[in-house]
């Protein structure tokens, strides 16, 4: 039995950290309720090619001076998109219903609790593996 | 986890802002009586808050900010009462263009999203402890 199988470590691991992301990004959405203009925006779907392959070798540029801005694409993120139809638009051009953003915050907890949960599963199957407890 | 702990940054900027919200409704609807105290002079005139979205260059993150606290244009109301010491000519005084009603309805809309970030702070403590029970 092949217990250490790392892809599955590393798909688990690449999942959490797509979570992770869309909790700052559906966050963001929620403190920008109330800001005129602004669009919610949401990462694309984390597809299984995304999860089990290399992970993506970008490169971030180095901040020198304290002049310089981190830029909007961060090196290994995922990407984000702006949510194209949006259910309603407030008259000030706000499109963010916090309903609706509660609603995947939710999703992304309970699937990130099911991650985690795994996780542990796994380390605990290779932990009896090697003969421990 | 540095995404998530970065939650916890742009969530309490936001609750910041709806608070600088709610302190200006108390400040209009404290000031929805003040009267001028002599002919021509203004009454108290409403405040309004903007809020926009603003790169923290320390942090990289986008935290929402109060843009400007500006004031309500609009046209003062007037009451007939010409034994008040602010009245002009014809017995008119004008009146603070503050409307209750609106302050208590905005009032409540910055309390549910105060809500909705707390919210997200509390499921983003809750998936921090996830990932430490990892570790466990």
């Amino acid at each position: 039995m092949d217990a250490a199988q790392p892809e599955l470590l590393h798909a688990i691991k690449q999942r959490m950290a797509w979570l992770g992301q869309r909790q700052a990004v559906l966050a963001r959405n929620v403190a920008n309720a109330d800001t005129p203009g602004y669009r919610p925006r949401d990462l694309r779907p984390l597809g299984f090619a995304a999860m089990t392959g290399e992970p993506r070798s970008a490169v971030a540029m180095a901040a020198t001076a304290p002049n310089h801005l981190p830029g909007r694409s961060r090196a290994g993120g995922f990407a984000e998109r702006t949510d194209r139809h949006p259910y309603e638009t407030a008259p000030a051009g706000n499109a963010v219903v916090l309903e609706e953003q509660m609603a995947k915050l939710n999703q992304t907890a309970v699937s990130h609790r099911l991650a985690s949960e795994l996780y542990r599963k796994h380390l605990a199957m290779i932990n009896t593996a090697i003969g421990r407890r | 986890m540095d995404d998530v702990l970065r939650t916890l940054r742009i969530s309490a900027a936001g609750m910041r802002t709806q608070g600088t919200r709610l302190r200006v409704i108390a400040e209009n609807v404290a000031n929805a009586d003040s009267l001028p105290t002599a002919p021509g002079e203004a009454p108290y005139r409403r405040k309004t808050v903007t809020f926009k979205n603003e790169l923290d260059r320390a942090t990289g993150v986008e935290l929402v900010e109060v843009d400007r606290i500006g004031t309500d244009a609009s046209a003062f109301p007037r009451r007939y009462q010409p034994g008040h010491p602010a009245a002009d000519a014809a017995g008119y005084v004008l009146t603070p263009n503050v409307s209750t009603l609106i302050e208590m309805s905005d009032m409540r809309e910055a309390e549910r999203s105060y809500e909705a970030n707390l919210n997200v702070i509390k499921s983003s403590k809750t998936m921090l402890n996830e990932i430490i029970d990892v570790l466990r």
